[in-house]
C-alpha cells in the first residue's frame, strides 16, 4: 500500500513511527505534522521553509500526523501562511503506458496518522 | 497524413472509465454548476481582481509581471534569471506557448522539465501531445529506446525501470537547481494565493529548492476567492485524471525566506478571447477530458489534432493565443460531434464554438458545393415566405398524392402539429427511408402538417456558413410559427433546432413510441446513439424506445461512427477508422437503429444497408403489423450479405 490511514492514540504515537521506521529500514524516513486533515482524503501541510519543503518531499516514507480534523481544506486556506501544500498520497506517476508508479519524484509511501 | 497511435487510444479509454466511474461514485457532477458560476463571475471582474491580487503579492513579496505578448514575458523572465544556469521546470501550457524553455536555452542555460512526461517528450524534442499526459502517444518501448539511446543505459521497457531512472537523474537536478519555473492552475485573489495541483511532486520541488521562483500563468486563471476552491480543484483533478485529489495540491502566497521569486501573467490574446463571443472558451481549465473522449483525438492523438492546445478546444485557444493558420488546420479535425461537451467540468460548447470559430476558414469546394445545393432548396421556402408553404396533412400524404414541396394556395393548418421532414430525407440513398416516414404520418401523426422544404441549417452552421444557417433558422422560425408541435425524424436537426426553437421541438421517434406498442424481436437490437443526442433532452431518446422496442446491450452504443455529416469526405481515413470501432462484439444477425440519417449511411458502410434501419422505419414497419416478415427479412438480407463477403 502506498497510502495508508492509521488511527493511533497520542500515548503510542511514538511506538508507531519506530515500527514504521523498522518496516521500512534502510529507507529515508520523515515525519511532518500537518496543520488540519480530512479523514481518509489527506492532510493541509504548512510551508515555512525550504527544509520543511525537503523534509516533505526528499524522502522515501513520509508519515504525516493528523490532529486536526477537517470536512474540507478550505478553513486552512483561510489561516495564514507562507506556502502549504495538500497532500492526499505519495508522489506517483501515470506518464508511462498510464501504468501507476509510486515515488517518481517525492516518497513512494505515505502514511496518515490520525491522532486520538 | 494523420497518423494512428493505438497508445492514445488505449490511454484515453483506460482514463474515460475512470473518470465516468469517479464522477459517479462522488457524484462530482453535482460541484459544475456553482464551478462554472464562480469562474464566470470571476473572468467578468478579472481586471479588478488582478489588480487587488497584484497588490497582495507585492505586499508578500512576491514581484507580479503583467505581459501583454509573449515575447515582453520571455524577455521578464530572462531578465530576472540573472546568473541561473540551471533550471527546473514542471509542466506548463503557458509556458510551452511562450517557448519559454528554447528562449531560455538558446541563451545558454540548461533548462530540464521535471514532469516525468514532459521530461520525455523534452529529450525526444517533441511537443506534448496532450493537456495533461504530455507522452500519451509514446509506449514504454518508446521511452527505454530514447533513455538507453540518449543515456547509454540498457533498460528493459517497463515503467517501473525507466521512471526510477528518471528519479535518480532528476533528483540531482533539483538538488543543483539555481531557479525553478512552475505553471498555476489557478490564482485566488482573496486572500492572494497560488493554486497548482500534481501527482509527481516535481511542482513542489521546482518551486521551493531553487532561490528563485518563476510562476507563469495566463490572464484568465484569475478566481474571486479561496470559497468555493477545492470544489473547482476537485473538478479540475477528476477531470484531468479520474482523481478526486491530486497527490498534492499546492499552494504559494510568499517566497521562501531563501527565495525571491516573480509571477508572470500572460495575455497573448486571453483578454480578447474573454471579450470576444467566443468568451465562454476561455472557462477552459485545460483538463483535458474533452481531448480523452474525443472520437478524433483517440486515434490521432495531440500531434495531428494540436499544436500546443489540442482537441476542439485547442483550435479556439489558438486562433487567440497561437496562429490562424494552425486553428484552422486543427479545427478542421473537429466532427462537431459534440461528444466531448458532456464531459467538460466548465460546461463549455465546444462543438458550437469550433463552428462559429470556422466561419474564417475558407470551406474546400467539395464542402461548399453541397452546402450550396442544399441553400438553393433553401431558397424556395424563404422565398415564399409563407406560414404554409410546403405543407400537407399526413392524411393526405399517406393516400397517395405524395408529400406537397411546392404549393402555397393550401389553406390554413386544422392541426397544430407538423412533421418537418429535413433535407437528409431527399438525398436518394434514405428514398426507402423516406417511403416509410410517409407510411407512418397516417397512423402515428394523422392531424399533422407535413413541412417538406429542405434544410434545417445545421449543416452551415457546423461548417462555419454562419450567415446561410442564420437566415435558414428565421425562414424555419416563421415556417414553425403557427405550429404547437413539430416532430422531426432526423436526431440532428432536432438537437439543432431545439437549442432555438424550444421544446415544440420533438423527436419524431420518441412520439412515436408513446403509441407504438411493444415490438417483439427474435434478432438483436441495438441502439446506435447520435453524437448529437449526447446533450439535451435527447439523451433520453434510447429510455424512450426502450418502452417498445427490446433493445439489447451494446458496449459501443454510445461511441461516435465517425460520420459527421461530410466529414468522411474530409478526412475518410480518420473517419473509416473511427467506424472501425464500432464493430467489436457484434455477431451477424442483428439489428442497429438510429436517429440520425447520417449515421445510419455510415454505419450502413460496415455493416450492409440491411442491418442498419432508422427509428422511424423500425416502428412503422412493426406498427403495420409486419414486425415478423420485417426481422425475417431483415435476417435473411444480413444472412445473405454475410455470405456474399
Ligand atoms: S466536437 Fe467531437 S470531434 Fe470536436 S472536439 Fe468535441 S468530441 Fe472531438
Ligand atoms: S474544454 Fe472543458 S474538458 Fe476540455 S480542457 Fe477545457 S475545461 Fe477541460
Amino acid at each position: 500500500m502506498a497510502t495508508e490511514w492509521h488511527q493511533v492514540p497520542q500515548h503510542q504515537l511514538d511506538n508507531f513511527v519506530e515500527n514504521v521506521k523498522s518496516r521500512f529500514s534502510g529507507q529515508s524516513v520523515s515525519v511532518v505534522e500537518s496543520a488540519e486533515f480530512i479523514p481518509d482524503t489527506g492532510a493541509f501541510v504548512p510551508i515555512e521553509s525550504k527544509s520543511d519543503a525537503e523534509i516533505l518531499f526528499l524522502c522515501e516514507v513520509v508519515v504525516i500526523l493528523c490532529r486536526n480534523r477537517q470536512e474540507s481544506y478550505e478553513e486552512a486556506l483561510r489561516g495564514g501562511f507562507t506556502q502549504a501544500c495538500f497532500v492526499s498520497a505519495e508522489s506517483k506517476t501515470a506518464d508511462i503506458e498510464k501504468k501507476l508508479i509510486s515515488g517518481v519524484h517525492g516518497p513512494k509511501e505515505c502514511i496518515f496518522v490520525e491522532i486520538q | 497524413m494523420s497518423k494512428f497511435n493505438e497508445n492514445v487510444f488505449n490511454a484515453t479509454n483506460l482514463t474515460v472509465r475512470k473518470r465516468e466511474k469517479l464522477f459517479r461514485e462522488r457524484n462530482l457532477d453535482s460541484l459544475r454548476e456553482r464551478a462554472v458560476a464562480k469562474r464566470t463571475t470571476s473572468l467578468e471582474n478579472a481586471q479588478s481582481l488582478w489588480e487587488t491580487t497584484a497588490e497582495q503579492f507585492r505586499a508578500n513579496g512576491i514581484t507580479v509581471f503583467f505581459a501583454d505578448t509573449v515575447s515582453s514575458a520571455n524577455r521578464f523572465i530572462s531578465d530576472n534569471m540573472g546568473e541561473s544556469k540551471l533550471i527546473v521546470k514542471g509542466k506548463s501550457l503557458t509556458t510551452e506557448e511562450m517557448e519559454l524553455r528554447q528562449v531560455l536555452e538558446r541563451a545558454g542555460r540548461e533548462v530540464v522539465e521535471t514532469d516525468l512526461g514532459e521530461w520525455i517528450i523534452q529529450q525526444r524534442n517533441e511537443l506534448p501531445s496532450h493537456f495533461t499526459a504530455p507522452a500519451i502517444h509514446l509506449s514504454a518501448g518508446d521511452v527505454a529506446e530514447m533513455i538507453n539511446h540518449k543515456f547509454g543505459e540498457n533498460l528493459p521497457p517497463e515503467a517501473h525501470a525507466l521512471t526510477a531512472f528518471a528519479r535518480r537523474h532528476l533528483r540531482e537536478k533539483f538538488k543543483c537547481a539555481d531557479a525553478g519555473i512552475i505553471g498555476a492552475n489557478a490564482i485566488c485573489a482573496d486572500p492572494a494565493t497560488v493554486l497548482a495541483v500534481s501527482n509527481e511532486g516535481n511542482v513542489s520541488l521546482s518551486a521551493r529548492l531553487p532561490e528563485k521562483l518563476f510562476i507563469v500563468t495566463g490572464w484568465d486563471r484569475i478566481y474571486d476567492s479561496i470559497e468555493g476552491m477545492e470544489g473547482v480543484q476537485r473538478l479540475l483533478s477528476g477531470s484531468a485524471t479520474a482523481q478526486e485529489y491530486t497527490s498534492y495540491v499546492d499552494f504559494f502566497r510568499k517566497p521562501l525566506p531563501h527565495q525571491q521569486a516573480f509571477l508572470v501573467v500572460l495575455d497573448n490574446g486571453r483578454k480578447a478571447l474573454m471579450a470576444s463571443e467566443f468568451s465562454e472558451g476561455a472557462r477552459c481549465i485545460r483538463c483535458g477530458a474533452c481531448l480523452n473522449i474525443c472520437p478524433v483525438y483517440e486515434e490521432v492523438g495531440g500531434h495531428t489534432f494540436g499544436k500546443v492546445y489540442h482537441g476542439g478546444i485547442g483550435a479556439l485557444l489558438t486562433a487567440f493565443t497561437g496562429k490562424g493558420r494552425d486553428a484552422s488546420s486543427i479545427a478542421s479535425y473537429c466532427l462537431r460531434c459534440k461528444t466531448c461537451e458532456p464531459s467538460c467540468p466548465m460546461g463549455i460548447p465546444i462543438a458550437d464554438l469550433v463552428a462559429q470559430l470556422s466561419e474564417s476558414y475558407p470551406l474546400p469546394f467539395y464542402l461548399s458545393l453541397p452546402l450550396k445545393i442544399l441553400g438553393r432548396n433553401m431558397g424556395v421556402v424563404s422565398g415564399r415566405g409563407q406560414q404554409n408553404s410546403g405543407s400537407k396533412s399526413a392524411s393526405e400524404s399517406a393516400s397517395g398524392s405524395g408529400v406537397c414541396s411546392d404549393s402555397n394556395s393550401n389553406p390554413a393548418p386544422a392541426s397544430r402539429e407538423a412533421v418537418f421532414i429535413g433535407c437528409a430525407f431527399r438525398n436518394p440513398l434514405m428514398k426507402k427511408e423516406r417511403k416509410e416516414i410517409e407510411s407512418a404520418l397516417s397512423r402515428f401523426f394523422p392531424n399533422a402538417e407535413i413541412l417538406d422544404s429542405g434544410c434545417c441549417g445545421m449543416p452551415h452552421f457546423y461548417k462555419g456558413q454562419l450567415s446561410a444557417a442564420n437566415d435558414r433558422l428565421e425562414s424555419i422560425r416563421k415556417m414553425f410559427n403557427p405550429y404547437d408541435r413539430i416532430f422531426l425524424p432526423c436526431s440532428s436537426g432536432f438537437a439543432y433546432l431545439r437549442e432555438y426553437l424550444g421544446d415544440k421541438i420533438q423527436l419524431m421517434s420518441v412520439a412515436m413510441a408513446e403509441t407504438a406498442g411493444k415490438i417483439d424481436s427474435d434478432i438483436p437490437v441495438f441502439y446506435h446513439q447520435p453524437c448529437h443526442l449526447k446533450t439535451g433532452p435527447g439523451t433520453s431518446e434510447k429510455a424512450d424506445l426502450n418502452q417498445v422496442i427490446p433493445f439489447s446491450e451494446w458496449e459501443n452504443e454510445n461511441r461516435c461512427c465517425g460520420s459527421g455529416g461530410t466529414y468522411f469526405l474530409q478526412h475518410p481515413r480518420i473517419s473509416r477508422k473511427i467506424l472501425s470501432r464500432k464493430e467489436t462484439g457484434m455477431d451477424g444477425k442483428f439489428t442497429i437503429v438510429t436517429s440520425c440519417p447520417s449515421c445510419l449511411l455510415q454505419l450502413r458502410r460496415v455493416f450492409g444497408k440491411a442491418r442498419v434501419v432508422h427509428s422511424v422505419s423500425f416502428m412503422s414497419e412493426s406498427a403495420h403489423g409486419k414486425e415478423r416478415r420485417f426481422f425475417t427479412a431483415y435476417q435473411a438480407a444480413a444472412g445473405e450479405e454475410q455470405k456474399g463477403t
